[in-house]
C-alpha cells in the first residue's frame, strides 16, 4: 500500500435511479498492484460503481476515494491518477491508432513524444504495422488494445476496465489477461467489471460477487478454483433477493 | 491549455477530412458559392459598366444641351446614379429591389427608379442567391451538421466518458470543436470575399475596400462563432445525436427563415409604407395643386421675395431687377420641398421603424444579425439606400435653386425667353455621393454586433456550464 492509502476505497456507497437501487451500501478497497474483479450479471451495478469512482455519477450516500481523494468533492484531482477502458472502446475511426493514443493523452501533463506512445502500443501488443492504420479497420480486440494503450500512456496508478473481454476471441482474451498481469506487476491497481467467469480467476487477486447493487461476497481468487467459483456464483445468483 | 484546444481542433479537422461525406459536402458548398460569386461578380461588373456609361451620357447630354432657359434646363434635369459598391458582388442586399437612379428635375422629388430586379426576371428564383446568402444561410447548416454530434455523439459512443476520465475539461472540448468547425466555415468566407474583391482591381483602389473585406470576414467569424456556440449548447444538452441533430436543424430553420420572414412581415404590418400610386397622388395633391391652383402661392412668393430683398438689403424687386417668374418658380420649390420633407420624411420614418423591428428580430436570430451586418459592410442595405435617396434630393434642390436664381438675377423681363449656355451648365456640380464609411456602418450596426457577441457568450457559457455539470457527477 503506497503511503498507507488504498488506491481505491468505496465506503458505504449507495445509488438509486428513480427509486431503483443500483448500489446498496458498497464498501471495498483495492490496493496498489492488486486486481479486483467485480463479477455479476448485467444490471448488477458494476459499471455504476466504476462511474461513481470516476465522478461520472454522484452517489446518494457514501464516499468513493482514489488515493484518499473523494471523487465527488474533487473529481478533477481524483481523475489525475486513473484511467478508464470502457466496454466498447470508442476510438475515432478516421484517426490512426497512434493518433488516438496521442489525442486521448493530450489533456494531462505533456508526455508528447510519438515514440513513447508507440512504445505503449507495443506494450499492449499492437504490432507496429498497425500503429498508423486508421482504427476504422480495427477488430474489437485491436481496439481494446488501443484503449489499454491510452490508459497505459497516462501512467496512471489505477485502471478501471469495464467488461474488457466481451467480444474478444479466446486468443485475444488470453493476451489481454497477460497484459493486465503485466500492468499489475508494475504496481497498478486494477478494478475490472466483468461477467466472464472463465477468465476471472486467472485475472484477479480478489473477486467481488455483485448482484442487484449488493456486494454479496469478496473472496481471494486463490481460495477458489474455477469450479468452486462457478458454483458459488450460480448459487448466489439464484438466491431470492 | 491552448495546446489542448489546438489538439482537439486538430483531431476534429482530421476527422472531418477523413470523412468522404464531409469532403463531398465541401465540394458542393464551394461549387455553389463559386457559382453564386461568379454570377454576382458578372452582374456587379455589368452594373458598374452601365453606371459609368450612364454617368458619362448624363454629363455630356447636360453640357451639350445648347442654349436654353435655366428653368427649362432644370426640367430637363440630371440623374443621380447610385454608386455600385464593389462588395455588392458579395452581397447585393436590398439593392436589387431598390431603385438605382434618381431623376433630379424641377418641382418634383422623384423616388429612386430602375431596380436591378427588373432585369433579373429570367434568373428568378436564383437571382438572390449571392455568396453572402450562401455563407449566411447555408454555411450555418453545415455548422449544424459538423457540430450537432460533437458532444451528443461522443456521449453516445462512450468516448466522452474516456475523455472525462482523461480529465478533459468542458471548455477545452467545446472550444476545440468550435474552432475546428469555424476554421472550415471561415475558409469558405475568406475565399468568397476574395472572389468578390476581384472586380475591385478593375476600377477602384484595393486599399479602399480592403478594410471592409476584413471587417466582413470578422463579421462572419463572429456570426459563425455564435451559431457554433448555439449548436454546441444543443449538443451538450441533447441526450442523443438524433435529438441533437433535429433540435439544431429546427433552430437553423427558425433562425434562417422563420425569424427573418416573420420580422419582415411584422415590420410591414406594424409600420406600413404607402402604395406607390397613393404616395404619388398625395404629392400631386399637396405639393403642386395648392400652390399652382390654390392660394398658397401668394404668401409663399411674398415670403421668399422678402428674404431675397433682405439678403441684398434692397427695398423692392425692381431695384434688383429680379425676374418675377423665377421668383415664383423658386418659391414653389421652397413650398414643395416642405411637403416633400414631410411626406418623404414620413416614408423614411416608416423605413427606420421597420428597420428597428428587424433589428429587434435579429436579437432572436444570429443569422439575421449576420445578414444585416454583411449588407451594411457591403454598402447594400436599406440605410445606405435611404441615404442615397436623401443625398440625391439634396443635390436636386441645389441644382434647381442655382438654375432658378440664375434666371431670377439675369432674365430681367425676358422671363422664359432668357437663355443660358454651357458656361452655366458647367457650374452645376455632378452628383457625388459616397456610401457610409466603415466606422459609420459599424456604429449603425452596433446592436447586431452586440447581439452576436451576446449569443456567443451566452451559448458558450451555458454549454460550458451544462457540460461541466455533467462532468461533475451527471454523466448519464
Amino acid at each position: 500500500m503506497a503511503d498507507g492509502i488504498a488506491a481505491l476505497q468505496a465506503i458505504d456507497v449507495s445509488k438509486s435511479f428513480a427509486d431503483v437501487p443500483a448500489l446498496v451500501g458498497i464498501s471495498l478497497s483495492v490496493e496498489p498492484g492488486e486486481v479486483l474483479c467485480l463479477l455479476g450479471p448485467n444490471g448488477a451495478g458494476k459499471t455504476t460503481l466504476i462511474s461513481v469512482f470516476l465522478g461520472f455519477l454522484q452517489p446518494d450516500s457514501g464516499s468513493s476515494l482514489i488515493f484518499g481523494v473523494d471523487s465527488v468533492i474533487d473529481p478533477v484531482e481524483a481523475r489525475k491518477r486513473v484511467s478508464y477502458v470502457p466496454e466498447r472502446v470508442a476510438l475515432y475511426p478516421q484517426l490512426s491508432a497512434i493518433q488516438n493514443v496521442e489525442f486521448f493523452n493530450s489533456f494531462g501533463p505533456d508526455r508528447g513524444k510519438t515514440g513513447y506512445f508507440q512504445q505503449c502500443l507495443l506494450d499492449v501488443g499492437l504490432q507496429e504495422h498497425h500503429h498508423n492504420q486508421k482504427t476504422k479497420t480495427f477488430s474489437k480486440g485491436m481496439s481494446q488494445k488501443v484503449g489499454l494503450a491510452i490508459a497505459l500512456a497516462k501512467q496512471s496508478e489505477v485502471i478501471f476496465l469495464d467488461e474488457p473481454l466481451t467480444g474478444l476471441d479466446p486468443g485475444a482474451a488470453a493476451e489481454f489477461v497477460s497484459r493486465i498481469h503485466w500492468l499489475q506487476e508494475s504496481g497498478t491497481a486494477i478494478l475490472v467489471a466483468t461477467h466472464d467467469l472463465f477468465h476471472v480467476s486467472s485475472m484477479a487477486n480478489r473477486i467481488g460477487l455483485l448482484r442487484s447493487g449488493r456486494l454479496l461476497d469478496l473472496v481471494e481468487a486463490t481460495e477458489l478454483g474455477a469450479y468452486e467459483l462457478e458454483k458459488l456464483y450460480l448459487e448466489r445468483m439464484s438466491q431470492p433477493s | 491549455m491552448q495546446t489542448v484546444i489546438l489538439e482537439v481542433a486538430k483531431k476534429e479537422l482530421l476527422t472531418y477530412v477523413g470523412d468522404r461525406r464531409f469532403l463531398i459536402l465541401c465540394v458542393l458548398a464551394i461549387a455553389i458559392t463559386i457559382a453564386a460569386g461568379l454570377g454576382s461578380w458578372q452582374q456587379i461588373s455589368h452594373a458598374h459598366t452601365i453606371r459609368s456609361d450612364a454617368e458619362r451620357t448624363d454629363k455630356t447630354t447636360w453640357l451639350e444641351q445648347g442654349e436654353a432657359n435655366p428653368h427649362d434646363a432644370a426640367h430637363f434635369g440630371r440623374y443621380a446614379l447610385r454608386p455600385v459598391p464593389p462588395l455588392g458582388a458579395f452581397d447585393s442586399g436590398v439593392f436589387d429591389f431598390a431603385g438605382a437612379t434618381v431623376w433630379m428635375e424641377a418641382h418634383f422629388q422623384n423616388p429612386p427608379a430602375n431596380r436591378a430586379a427588373e432585369t433579373k426576371l429570367l434568373s428568378y428564383p436564383f437571382a438572390t442567391v449571392t455568396p453572402a446568402w450562401v455563407l449566411a444561410v447555408i454555411v450555418p447548416l453545415a455548422l449544424v451538421t459538423l457540430l450537432f454530434g460533437s458532444i451528443a455523439l461522443e456521449r453516445e459512443t462512450g468516448s466522452l466518458r474516456v475523455l472525462v476520465a482523461q480529465n478533459a475539461s468542458a471548455w477545452q472540448l467545446l472550444l476545440g470543436k468550435g474552432v475546428a468547425a469555424i476554421v472550415i466555415a471561415l475558409l469558405l468566407a475568406v475565399a468568397m470575399v476574395a472572389i468578390a474583391l476581384l472586380p475591385v482591381f478593375g476600377y477602384r483602389s484595393l486599399d479602399i475596400e480592403f478594410p471592409r473585406a476584413l471587417a466582413l470576414v470578422a463579421a462572419f467569424l463572429l456570426g459563425y462563432s455564435s451559431i457554433a456556440g448555439v449548436v454546441l449548447l444543443v449538443s451538450s444538452c441533447a441526450t442523443s445525436g438524433y435529438k441533437s441533430f433535429w433540435t439544431a436543424t429546427i433552430l437553423w430553420i427558425l433562425m434562417a427563415f422563420c425569424v427573418p420572414l416573420a420580422g419582415a412581415q411584422i415590420a410591414q404590418d406594424a409600420h406600413p409604407t404607402p402604395r406607390a400610386r397613393s404616395f404619388a397622388s398625395a404629392i400631386q395633391q399637396e405639393a403642386q395643386a395648392p400652390f399652382w391652383l390654390g392660394s398658397a402661392q401668394y404668401e409663399e412668393v411674398a415670403l421668399y421675395e422678402a428674404e431675397v430683398l433682405t439678403k441684398h438689403r434692397a427695398v423692392d424687386r425692381t431695384s434688383l431687377d429680379l425676374n418675377r417668374d423665377a421668383l415664383v418658380l423658386q418659391a414653389h420649390e421652397r413650398f414643395a420641398n416642405r411637403v416633400y420633407d414631410r411626406l418623404y420624411g414620413d416614408l423614411y420614418d416608416q423605413h427606420i421603424k421597420q428597420e428597428e423591428v428587424l433589428r429587434m428580430a435579429s436579437a432572436l436570430s444570429p443569422v439575421l444579425a449576420l445578414q444585416r451586418i454583411s449588407r451594411g459592410i457591403c454598402g447594400t442595405d436599406t440605410h445606405t439606400q435611404v441615404l442615397f435617396a436623401k443625398s440625391a434630393e439634396e443635390h436636386r434642390r441645389k441644382i434647381v435653386e442655382q438654375l432658378n436664381e440664375d434666371m431670377m438675377y439675369h432674365a430681367g423681363d425676358q422671363s422664359f425667353g432668357y437663355a443660358a449656355n454651357r458656361s452655366l451648365w458647367e457650374t452645376i456640380d455632378d452628383f457625388d455621393y459616397e456610401t457610409p464609411s466603415l466606422s459609420q456602418v459599424l456604429h449603425y450596426y452596433r446592436f447586431e454586433i452586440a447581439t452576436l457577441l451576446a449569443w456567443l457568450v451566452l451559448a458558450g457559457s451555458l454549454a460550458c456550464a451544462v457540460l461541466g455539470r455533467q462532468f461533475r457527477g451527471k454523466l448519464e
